[in-house]
């Protein structure tokens, strides 16, 4: 359903939203509506200067999910397309951060070290119970859901390597490494489901990397001496 | 359908993704990871929790101070090292956060912000939410000795300022930290 963006945190006071529910459309009808909505506009504006330090990672779906550090700590908050005043999702005394919308939006998995070290947990969109989603290993962080919700793609600490992980949410799997390089970040699922771009570094450069969901088959997209990070599949993978 | 209502949503935040990239983690390349190779981890960081890494190198700023001298921010720096992974403020430095919470409670009209950073390892908005609780941990103290909440001021850089360059455990314990400056 959404196809969501992650964008990285600002230490900034405004969220800018290209807002704007859009309805059913046909492709000239969107190419409109892109040509119509190229200027982002403010959709809400936080408390400068003292309670919103940084707005992080946010992802867009139904409604907008993101952190801030208004309250101490880093807490999700989440805030409708109309606006308004952003409804606080978490209350833990721990990290909650980097949110990600379940296909169906109807979740929300994000990192918490509200059990000592950083792991994976679900809360349902509208509050109620948190659970645990991953438990292998002390670090398991930046969450991606499969478009089919079935697969949790993610990076997990194997003593000093970073490492791309999947895990079968629909059944009782084990953990499966992706990978055997050691700084994988930030994975990201195409939208046909079948493979994963994720950042990582190889021979001292920052690379781009897409693996099939076995890890069988990898490809590197780009390889630079620049800074290369946070993929994002865009919208039918083009 | 469901597919169709998104696409426009998505598709008009591409530019805007560049516009945050530009603003949240800054064009300029971050000299932390451009030569370094990151291959050559030294590997006591391997495995540790907190408590192991103590980070020898990284406390070369601090040294016994006479407390009675007051004011004496200087000669106890204004750095204070964390563990991977940890924003447990560490004994050593609460002479440290002592000194700056005498300033503060002596002229209300100074200001500190403490600036929360991390070492390189693990994801970059992780260690943002990290950086910020490792700064909130010593506005806590401080407001716990007595500073108020209009002097201190929690801030996090995450790892993208790293105090020292390179990929084994003596850069990573000097860039585990949170520094306080004055205002």
């Amino acid at each position: 359903m959404s196809k969501a963006k992650r964008l990285w945190g600002i230490p900034a006071v405004f969220l800018l939203l290209a807002a704007q529910a859009l309805a059913q459309s046909t492709p000239d009808e969107l190419a409109q509506k892109r040509a119509e909505q190229a200027q982002p506009r403010v959709a809400v504006a936080f408390d400068p200067p003292k309670f919103d330090k940084y707005v992080g990672y946010y992802q867009l779906g139904p409604k907008a999910i993101f952190t801030l550090s208004r309250d101490g700590g880093s807490q999700l908050y989440l805030l409708g397309r109309e606006g308004g005043a952003p409804r606080r999702l978490t209350t833990s005394n721990a990290i909650d951060t980097e949110p990600a919308f379940s296909p169906d939006g109807r979740s929300i998995y994000f990192v918490s070290d509200r059990g000592g070290g950083p792991q994976i947990y679900r809360i349902p969109v509208n509050g109620g119970n948190v659970e645990r989603v991953t438990f292998g290993g002390s670090y398991n962080i930046s969450p991606a859901i499969s478009p089919d919700g079935r697969t949790l793609a993610y990076i997990s600490r194997q003593g000093s390597a970073f490492r791309l992980y999947t895990l079968d949410l629909a059944g009782n799997g084990q953990p499966q490494a992706l990978t055997d390089t050691s700084d994988d970040e930030s994975p990201s699922f195409a939208p046909n489901g079948k493979l994963i771009i994720y950042a990582s570094r190889a021979a001292g450069r920052d690379v781009l990397m897409t693996t099939t969901l076995d890890g069988k088959i990898k490809a590197r997209l780009v390889s630079t001496s620049a800074d290369v990070r946070e993929p994002v599949w865009g919208p039918y993978g083009r | 359908m469901k597919k169709m209502m998104h696409v426009g949503l998505t598709a008009l935040l591409m530019p805007l993704t560049a516009a945050f990239v530009l603003v949240g983690c800054s064009s300029v390349p971050l000299d932390d990871k451009s030569n370094v190779p990151v291959e050559t981890r030294n590997t006591t960081g391997i495995g540790t929790g907190a408590g192991a890494n103590t980070g020898g190198a990284g406390q070369s700023g601090v040294t016994p101070v006479d407390l009675t001298k007051g004011g004496a921010n200087n000669s106890l720096g204004k750095v204070v090292y964390f563990d991977f992974d940890s924003y447990v403020l560490k004994d050593e430095y609460r002479p440290l956060v002592d000194s700056f919470a005498k300033t503060l409670t002596a002229d209300r009209k100074k200001k500190v912000v403490v600036e929360g950073h991390t070492d390189e390892r693990g994801g970059r908005e992780y260690n943002l939410a990290l950086g910020q609780k490792r700064a909130e941990t010593v506005t806590k103290a401080l407001a716990l000795l007595g500073a108020a909440d209009s002097q201190i001021e929690a801030v996090s850089f995450g790892k993208e300022r790293p105090a020292a360059q390179g990929s084994d455990e003596t850069a990573w314990a000097k860039n585990r930290r949170a520094e306080l400056v004055y205002r």
